[in-house]
């Protein structure tokens, strides 16, 4: 599997092209499946997945013009007949991972059987925003670590944790996403830098206008904004 | 609960003005929550279909695209895995759900397992649109015919209306769907039951039901 893991979805031409070059043709000649599923673990369980699925968000993910769309509904796969859903997910270019909560999403993954399907599908483009690229890291930290997480807090310092053992660990790096987003003032650089202190493994703190290629375990920064790569 | 159970949605004039009296409002000023759950339960439906309904990209049958105040969605296989307070004051503030087509057993084991079926005798108020297996599902039995997902409720469903219902009488794309096909389907399930094309709706308020068509439709006693 090919990731993108990006902060705030498709937000510039660079983010872009480096989908296009990861699909290895147009966008419109691209299908893709919408994954909603982390949405119902956010504020806003009903609104968040519909403007997502219908491509009514400000974030550029569903609506860039693909040739056609699907929605994979994680909480609904262990009681769909698989002939109606994995022949699609083997057949689809991309995977549409929305975000919401992190640890509600991780535990779909799992439940459902897509974790276990991932490694398979090795020339499947996974394009996360937010916690849906979160889900993919081996640990991701308080307070994402709670069902209907909150956005980090500048709550007291805890003792470093071991990996989370419940994560997915598909990458060897924590993400912090939404850094210094204007509307989050505790999503700070030096927030970030606190919450990556406490990880086990070297954490990229990514703006909106950034993502994180992974192609064969090469990782690489796309960025029109700004990041850092921290280590404890 | 008013119930407006169509066949193929918001298909015409009729039916649409039905809606808009159900609700009291324009729909324009009405804010409703879409369930495409039946979808992911039906060997036709699947994830593509889901998607053009929940994006109101299905012309076939109008329902989320006709100009909501507001939509969302209600997805009932997630609801188990919520806290009630998340969801439950979300669906008794809006004025209508749009419950898309599928498998109608599949979407009566997600009615009863999220909490959605004991809700409903609450919503006094609230218009419930159904779309073919999104109407059946509110009658007391669905008919062997149309049973694909093994439930162990076999096809019983949950028993709201007291009339069986047979979908998308004489659809072009669906050639079993014969007036003789409706009338041996009727006789398999007993009881009330009408066979509605997909320019019928039947509207229920109070009890009291009556049929609004521009198309064909046959009550069996």
């Amino acid at each position: 599997m090919k990731l993108l893991l990006t902060s705030g979805g498709v937000s510039n031409a660079s983010i872009e092209n480096t989908l296009v070059e990861l699909l290895g043709k147009p966008i419109a000649e691209s299908n893709a499946l919408c994954v909603p599923t982390a949405s119902y673990g956010s504020l806003d369980p009903v609104g968040m997945a519909y403007r997502f699925i219908a491509g009514a968000t400000p974030s550029r993910l569903a609506n860039l013009g693909w040739k056609s769309l699907g929605v994979l509904e994680l909480t609904a796969l262990p009681t769909m007949r698989e002939a109606i859903w994995a022949p699609k997910v083997r057949e689809t270019d991309a995977l549409l991972v929305w975000g919401g909560d992190v640890m509600y999403l991780c535990y779909w993954m799992r439940e459902s059987g897509l974790a276990d399907l991932v490694p398979a599908l090795s020339d499947t483009v996974w394009v996360g925003v937010s916690s849906g690229s979160m889900v993919l890291t081996p640990d991701f930290g308080e307070p994402y670590d709670d069902w209907f997480c909150r956005e980090p807090t500048t709550a007291p310092e805890k003792d470093l944790p071991a990996a989370d053992t419940r994560a997915l660990a598909l990458v060897d790096f924590s993400l912090f996403p939404h850094v210094d987003h204007p509307n989050a003032p505790e999503n700070s650089m030096a927030n970030a830098e606190r919450w990556a202190s406490r990880r086990a493994a070297p954490t990229y703190a990514i703006d909106d206008a950034t993502a994180i290629k992974v192609v064969d375990g090469a990782v690489e920064v796309v960025s029109e904004g700004h990041w850092k790569l921290l280590t404890a | 609960m008013k119930l407006l159970l169509t066949s193929a949605g918001i298909k015409n004039a009729s039916i649409r003005d039905a809606l808009i009296e159900l609700l009291g409002k324009p729909i324009g000023e009405s804010a409703a929550l879409c369930i495409p759950t039946a979808l992911y339960g039906h060997p036709y439906a699947g994830p593509r279909q889901a998607w053009r309904c929940i994006s109101g990209n299905e012309t076939g049958t109008p329902t989320v695209g006709l100009g909501w105040e507001s939509m969302g969605v209600l997805e009932l296989t997630a609801l188990p895995s919520l806290d009630e307070e998340r969801w439950v004051p979300l669906v008794r503030e809006i004025d209508v759900l749009l419950v898309e087509g599928g498998d109608a057993a599949y979407l009566c084991h997600w009615m009863r397992a999220s909490g959605m079926a004991d809700l409903l005798p609450s919503l006094v108020d609230t218009v419930w649109v159904g779309v073919s297996g999104g109407s059946m599902v509110m009658t007391p039995r669905i008919g062997d015919d149309f049973v694909s997902w093994q439930s162990p409720e076999g096809d019983k469903a949950l028993g709201v209306v007291d009339f069986s219902i047979f979908p998308h009488l004489e659809n072009p794309d669906l050639p079993d769907n014969t007036m003789e096909a409706a009338e041996r389907w009727a006789a398999d399930v007993g009881g009330p039951a009408y066979a509605i094309d997909d320019e019928t709706a039947i509207r229920v308020v109070d009890g009291a039901v009556d049929v609004v068509s521009e198309g064909t439709w046959k009550r069996f006693a």
